[in-house]
């Protein structure tokens, strides 16, 4: 008699219910990848407001004709990346779990739009006598202090976030726990400085092939410059049981301490001077936040 | 619906033998290893994915709270895990249960922290998912030997994975396709998308800027063909479609047999993902999205397109 319905339910129902469930996983995977102009974190006035977003909405309005401002082309987009976000988000919603446990997380957006001011991670030390030292600078086969970290992709996966403004609680920890490893590795050293050189995209070449705009010594704007005092970092001597760093003693943190991780706002004060670069959401603003294989 | 049920059923229930989605299985089981190698050398998952690392973590995945948290015990002992599962994946040891061992630890690693997530995460944990339901280490496994006492067999296995791994193909390039959006990608504008990226000192390998500025007109090429090759993905499926009925009529539908459509499509995505390869720093993503490229073909076709020994 088990048999039997074993029989059955092999033979009748289970290619049904088979079918019934790669066709669940088909809609749920199809439902995730529904395309977006721009991601959640981008739907802002502010990240629109970025020159590289602007630049877009003017060649869109040149493309489309007289009849398009830039400003009607942002208008419009405005309406179709709120109206398909919205869409997405409710389509997609009521597969969340489905995604979260089984691992069909559907975010395919790589390399929406290219940016043409590209950040650059660069760290200084200031030694005893004020004079400033790159120790690290992305890209360079010079300066590689902790490069075995920050040239992994994974790490420049999340440093490509900071670059462009997400997260910025997450920034102060990250230039914290690097002025724990410059206080362990210059003892001399008097202060850190962590920011993202902001470089000009080389334009086209002119006709007679020769390279426009940018050159080696063209000036770089320094971006979510953070200027770190590493003496506190230097004067302990308690040391993290995972991590084998110094851990600061505790105190008041300068920086708003809503924006602040319980982690970073315990450490000394006046060890941290934020100066808050223009740090342009244009990233954000064209999708960049999520821009390659990376950016999840 | 009536009509369309009984055939959604009976694709489903179809088999084959297990050939492509072994290829699939071992490159996917490369693509876990060396994800996890790339991490574990440095030490970089300690600062990554342990608290004692550079920020304070989140909501820990279930099985890291489990374990006790984001320590470096438990990153570890997950990672040496994930690694082994891996490795099972790629030479067919218990491979189903490889297969969500791989799925889960991978999964739960890469859940610590959100801000260093990957595309080729996600590409890698469908392609898991799949492959605890394929019958993958049918053939070319130690499973198969231990089995059958060969390395290969033509044991038939269920062969809706390999579709579903053909859609999840054509998903993602379609979807990243439609939403290169900027100026600079879509045909009718500079088509500079490509030589601006190669610019990044994110993402790049080499700076080729110099290179890229006297080759701008390859450049622009390849940003349109790029683009392109991703919008009109979906015709991958309409090949299919084409093959499955091709005795019926049609011009399209000869053009697309004619010479195998699929054949064309993965030449030029073999090349794209080399070139992404060569010219950028983005993990193993390329080769795992490849890990895909084997089920385009069933086993029988592959032996249709194998020269055989004998033939003069």
């Amino acid at each position: 008699m088990k048999n039997k319905a074993k029989a059955i339910f092999t033979k009748r129902w289970w290619p049904h219910a088979r079918a019934a469930l790669i066709l669940f996983h088909i809609i749920a995977i199809t439902a995730g990848s529904i395309p977006v102009l721009v991601d959640e974190r981008a739907m802002t006035k502010e990240a629109w407001q970025d020159p590289v977003a602007q630049d877009e909405f003017k060649k869109w309005a040149e493309r489309l004709g007289d009849d398009w401002t830039a400003e009607d082309v942002e208008s419009t987009a405005w309406t179709v990346a709120k109206g398909l976000l919205d869409f997405q988000s409710a389509v997609e919603a009521p597969f969340e779990p489905y995604y979260q446990f089984s691992g069909t997380r559907q975010r395919w957006r790589m390399f929406p739009a290219p940016v043409k001011n590209f950040p650059r991670l660069r760290i200084d030390i200031q030694s005893a006598n004020s004079e400033w030292t790159t120790v690290y600078q992305m890209g360079s086969s010079e300066h590689q202090w902790l490069a075995h970290y920050f040239n992994r992709d994974r790490f420049r996966a999340a440093l490509n976030l900071y670059a462009w403004g997400v997260h910025e609680e997450a920034y102060e920890e990250f230039t914290a726990w690097t002025a724990r490893q410059a206080a362990k590795e210059f003892p001399k050293a008097s202060k850190l400085r962590v920011s993202f050189e902001s470089i000009p995209a080389i334009e086209k070449v002119d006709a007679s092939n020769q390279i426009e705009g940018r050159t080696s010594n063209s000036p770089t704007e320094l971006k979510h410059e953070r200027v770190i005092n590493l003496a506190p970092f230097q004067a302990t001597s308690k040391v993290s049981p995972t991590s084998g760093a110094p851990v600061p003693p505790r105190a008041h943190c300068p920086l708003p301490k809503a924006t602040l991780s319980p982690r970073v706002a315990a450490w000394p004060s006046k060890e941290i001077t934020a100066r808050e670069g223009t740090g342009a959401p244009l990233a954000i603003a064209t999708g960049l936040s999520n821009s390659s294989p990376q950016g999840q | 619906m009536k009509k369309l049920w009984p055939s959604v059923v009976s694709l489903s229930s179809r088999q084959e033998t297990a050939k492509p989605l072994a290829a699939c299985r071992i490159m996917a089981g490369i693509g876990v290893v060396a994800s996890v190698l790339l991490v574990m050398p440095t030490g970089v998952l300690e600062v990554l994915w342990t608290s004692g690392g550079y920020r304070e973590l989140g909501k820990s995945p279930w099985l890291v709270s489990f374990l006790g948290g984001p320590t470096a015990g438990t990153v570890w002992t997950l990672a040496i895990l994930t690694f082994i599962a891996g490795c099972g994946l790629l030479f067919g040891v218990f491979t189903r249960t490889s297969a969500l061992l791989s799925l889960l630890l991978f999964l739960s690693l890469t859940q610590i922290n959100p801000h260093d997530g990957s595309a080729y995460d996600s590409v890698l944990t469908n392609q898991l998912f799949l492959l605890v339901f394929a019958g993958s280490g049918a053939t070319w496994s130690i499973d198969c030997r231990r089995r059958t006492g060969k390395w290969s067999s033509l044991d038939p296995v269920p062969a809706w994975p390999r579709y579903v791994m053909i859609f999840q193909l054509v998903l993602i390039y379609f979807s990243t396709g439609l939403q290169k959006i900027s100026a600079d990608w879509i045909p009718g504008g500079d088509l500079s998308a490509l030589y601006y990226i190669l610019q990044d000192p994110f993402w790049r390998r080499f700076d080729v800027t110099e290179l890229a500025a006297q080759w701008y007109p390859l450049t622009q090429f390849g940003t349109l063909v790029t683009w392109l090759w991703e919008v009109t993905a979906p015709l991958l499926l309409l090949a299919f479609y084409f093959r499955a009925t091709r005795n019926r009529k049609g011009r399209l539908r000869w053009l697309f047999n004619k010479t195998d459509f699929r054949l064309w499509w993965a030449i030029i995505g073999i090349a794209f993902h080399f070139g992404i390869h060569l010219l950028m720093r983005v993990g193993p993503f390329s080769w795992i999205t490849l890990s895909y490229y084997p089920a385009l073909w069933s086993a029988r076709e592959w032996r249709k397109r194998k020269p055989r020994k004998d033939a003069k």
